[in-house]
């Protein structure tokens, strides 16, 4: 049968992918002669090991055999845990996960440090012990192979033991004639007196003839699993040494009935008498024999097949029988010519033992024997990767992971998303139905009223569902957070810094979406408090800190937001270098009076970078401004703030889910559109005096002591409808990255959450929205994507317009 | 056909494992550690148990001798299956009751070959 693996894969990448950070986050902590910790990360290299080889995934299987051998190595107290090392092992984590990226989603992997690092790995691992390979390579399988003739002789004594391991003798001959003709002799001269019988050992031993020129090897692996619990002589012979003498083959087959045993009479002594007459082969039929706790020892559920090569008649076998002829059927058939395998049944087909007649019978003891398991041997081809020595009991999964597995499902994104959807689309129904149910509050009815108090019931559980649901999607931040200590631990190296990471609030909650997208602006944000805000040892040492610098991740939850800060206890921002460059670049005008908060957000103005020169973990051309745009591209905000000499801290403020926006309901003309609270300044009434026209219809306005360029939304979007009467109009103050900007509305309506619905994939993309919702009436309402409405709206004539003017009134005051 | 019951620590494994034996019409109880499989041992009747050696908390070598301690699983055949197939791998499993083992990575097929070994 063939079955297709790849639906299983999935689940293998995931778990990889998750023993891979488990490993990870194991060998940041990992200290010498921690033997939990070690134990937990072989297991998980283990894991990743057997699953690629199942699923295919053969070079991360070879790879990973190289690095669990080390691990095992060091399990073992064989290697030495040391910092080298560890960062080996580390970067084969890397290594792994590259490959499986690389195996399961295609794109490159970078072979050159692929190899580089298991180069290392071997030479760490057979470097100082070579003898080890060679011996676990050398042990198995090819101890004096023999060619086997015509066939085999095989002399099997199972210790009495035997059947305690579950083995059963009878599945390893029926393994064995797998291989060629099989002729099973039963051997009782061991077994004891009924009454002496302990039914749970195994007191028979078997001759076997194998007529069949298989290797040595190939038989043995029948016997592997059993090898040491029994006596096994193999002996091969060739055609003709098996000959009888002259004389005639009888197939006799026997099967006795149940309470054959209540006479005294035995089977096995019928057996001896028989072969008294000539060369006799029994085979065992145990097929009728119940489990061993049904198995009433008083009764005979065993049959047999014989082979009985004599010059005796018929009679004679018969005569053996006498005394049992009225308790067992039994069946005498001559075979022609000398003993041939084949015709005597035992041999050939798949399962000569099961197929032979059953007949009930045996004495308790060989009904035992007769169960018994024998260990078969472990599948050719396999023990290629099975070098492996530990049978130490495996070490513990990290606390909380072991937890997870019991009590949580996996579920895949669409299905949740799927479900938030269709919670979506009841709200809107239950608003329709709230709307509706307005217009019926006059009337006076007792239906009326219940209805309304089912409908303020819907209202509520729809609510709730809809929180619930939600939560569906939320991970812990430490998803995100588990990847810093690696970062830490590398840049910090790097930089020959000393650093303690520390961590709080890892279990505030994120929905998925938005943890998927914050981790590599948070890294950068991290990496720049790393390279920029802490001090070298030395130099916190002469400023009289702790040579240990701190940086510590907090995620907490603030008003429906959640807002995740990254301080540290270095330098804090240089207000003088930072002013200094801005101007060197043209940001600001040398004689811009800015507050010193003002100063630190220029960090956060494109094209700006502070470092002396241009580092390994800076220069990457991602600057600050990068970082706020992916984070407002999140509808969140990032913000610094920072003492000097005592440390800066980013606040990064994000929004709990993207599926949901808290929005400012505007009306344009006819028609409904949010704008996203977390975008929203203030919304002011404009009088003329807080205007000023420049050339056309464009104008700025005056706030708060800056010039804003303004937008006039109707004009815009073209919407027709009277033109707005500017001089009493709302204006809705917006910003994003720095850069703040008016919109014209024509009113301003409620506050309210909107659930977000994609315009991409339900019509298209328009710059400057952000997707649509679908209101308590029915009617549609777009929400206005800020950032790009600033690309779409803004003329940079008139912001720039904005800025001079802005800067002249700072000089006037 | 027969009952089994499958113990790994590891979902992808364990549901390739009994899946395949499901396609060969067998009935599979899955369990996702020895603790759980040492559980679901006691509440059914099992022909034959399959489990992985390396799990947290209870190992399948431990698996194996509590197993062997149960009057209903005295010769039940259990299989362990490992990557660790060296000779005091073995040892140690057969001295815990193990029938034998199945080598990792294996194949649907090899896993069913095998198992026919030890199914009457």
């Amino acid at each position: 049968m063939s079955i297709d693996l790849s639906e299983f894969i999935p689940v293998f990448l995931e778990e990889s992918f998750e023993g891979l950070d488990t490993m990870e986050s194991c060998l940041l902590e990992l200290q010498p002669g921690d033997m939990e910790t070690i134990n937990t990360i072989f297991r998980a290299a283990h894991s990743i090991k057997g699953g690629s080889g199942t699923f295919g995934f053969d070079e991360v299987g070879r790879f990973t055999h190289e690095l669990e051998t080390l691990l095992d190595k060091m399990r073992n107290g064989q290697c030495e845990v040391t910092p080298d090392r560890v960062a080996l092992l580390l970067s084969s984590v890397d290594c792994v996960r590259s490959l499986l990226v690389s195996a399961s989603e295609g794109g490159e992997v970078d072979r050159s440090q692929v190899e580089e690092v298991e180069r290392q790995l071997v030479a760490v691992v057979h470097g100082d012990e070579v003898s080890t390979l060679a011996d676990s390579s050398a042990s198995a399988p090819d101890e004096g192979v023999v060619d086997g003739g015509d066939g085999w002789r095989i002399r099997f004594t199972p210790d009495p033991g035997l059947l305690m391991s579950g083995n059963d003798p009878m599945l390893l001959f029926r393994e064995l004639a797998l291989l060629g003709p099989l002729e099973i002799n039963l051997l009782t001269d061991a077994l004891p007196a009924l009454d002496n019988l302990d039914p749970t050992e195994l007191y028979l031993a078997w001759e076997l003839t194998l007529s069949a020129a298989v290797d040595e090897t190939s038989i043995r692996e029948i016997f592997e699993w059993v090898e040491d619990d029994c006596e096994l002589i193999l002996e091969p012979f060739t055609a003709g040494t098996t000959g009888a003498e002259s004389g005639q083959t009888w197939d006799i087959t026997l099967r006795p009935d149940a309470d054959f045993l209540v006479t005294g009479n035995d089977p096995l002594l019928l057996f001896r008498e028989l072969a008294e007459l000539g060369a006799l082969q029994v085979l065992l039929d145990s097929e009728n024999l119940p489990a061993l706790d049904q198995l009433d020892p008083v009764e005979l559920r065993l049959n047999w097949h014989m082979t009985l090569h004599s010059a005796c008649s018929e009679a004679d076998i018969r005569a053996v029988f006498d005394w049992v002829d009225d308790q067992c059927e039994l069946i005498i058939t001559p075979v022609g010519g000398s003993p041939n395998p084949e015709s005597a049944g035992t041999a050939g087909g798949a399962q000569p033992l099961i197929s032979g007649e059953p007949i009930s019978s045996a004495p308790a003891a060989s009904e035992a024997t007769g169960d018994q398991i024998l260990p078969p041997s472990a599948p050719a081809g396999a023990p290629k990767s099975a070098v492996k020595s530990d049978t130490k009991p495996a070490a513990k999964a990290p606390a909380g992971r072991s937890g997870a597995d019991s009590s949580s499902i996996r579920v895949e994104t669409g299905k949740v998303d799927a479900l938030i959807d269709r919670v979506g689309e009841l709200v809107i129904t239950q608003a329709m139905l709230a709307q509706v149910c307005e217009q019926l509050s006059d009337i006076d009815h007792p239906a009326v009223e219940q209805l309304l108090a089912g409908l303020g019931q819907l209202e509520r559980n729809t609510r709730d569902l809809q929180e619930d649901v939600m939560r569906v999607r939320m991970l812990p931040i430490s998803f995100v957070f588990n990847r810093f200590p690696r970062v830490v631990h590398d840049v910090s190296s790097k930089l020959g810094k000393k650093v303690e990471l520390l961590l709080k609030g890892e279990q505030t909650e994120l929905d998925k979406t938005v943890m998927e997208k914050i981790g590599d602006p948070l890294v950068h944000l991290v990496r720049n408090s790393l390279d920029h805000g802490l001090e070298t040892p030395a130099e916190r040492f002469s400023v009289g800190k702790p040579e240990t610098g701190q940086v510590l991740l907090n995620a907490y939850h603030e008003g429906g937001y959640i807002v995740i800060d990254i301080s540290d206890d270095g330098r804090g921002l240089n207000r003088d270098k930072i002013l200094g460059k801005a101007v060197e670049k043209g940001l600001v005008s040398a004689d811009a009076n800015l507050a010193p908060h003002e100063i630190d957000e220029l960090i956060f103005l494109p094209g700006f970078s502070t470092a002396d020169q241009v580092s390994d973990l800076s220069g990457r051309g991602v600057g600050m401004d990068v970082v706020r745009r992916n984070i407002e591209s999140l509808g969140g905000h990032v913000s610094v703030h920072s003492v000097p000499g005592e440390g800066s801290r980013f606040s990064v403020r994000l929004p709990l889910t993207l599926a949901i926006v808290d929005g400012q309901l505007v009306r344009l003309g006819q028609d409904t559109y949010i704008v996203p609270l977390v975008s929203i300044v203030e919304t002011i009434k404009a009088s003329d005096s807080m205007l000023t026209a420049l050339g056309g219809s464009r104008c700025l306005l005056r706030f708060r002591g800056e010039y804003l360029p303004l937008v006039n939304l109707r004009e815009l979007f073209e919407l027709d409808g009277p033109p707005a009467d500017i001089a009493e109009h709302l204006i809705v103050v917006v910003e994003n990255a720095g850069q703040k900007l008016g919109l014209i509305v024509d009113e301003l309506m409620g506050q309210q959450q909107a659930v977000i619905k994609s315009l991409e994939v339900n019509f298209k993309r328009i710059a400057g929205i952000a997707g649509a919702t679908i209101m308590g009436d029915g009617g549609v309402a777009l929400i206005l994507d800020v950032a790009g409405l600033m690309g779409v709206a803004l003329d940079p004539e008139l912001a720039s317009a904005a800025r001079r003017r802005s800067k002249q009134e700072g000089l006037d005051q | 056909m027969a009952m089994i019951l499958v113990v790994d620590d590891s979902a992808s494994l364990r549901s390739m494992v009994s899946f395949s034996l499901k396609q060969e019409g067998h009935q599979v109880t899955e369990a996702s550690s020895g603790q759980d499989g040492l559980n679901k041992a006691k509440q059914g009747k099992f022909d034959l148990v399959l489990t992985d050696v390396n799990m947290p908390g209870m190992d399948g070598i431990t698996l194996c001798s509590e197993l062997r301690k149960l009057p209903a699983f005295k010769f039940t055949p259990i299989l362990v299956l490992t990557t660790e197939s060296s000779a005091d791998m073995k040892q140690k499993g057969k001295a815990a009751g193990a029938t034998g083992w199945l080598v990792k990575p294996f194949n649907p097929d090899t896993l069913l070959s095998t198992v026919k070994r030890v199914i009457r």
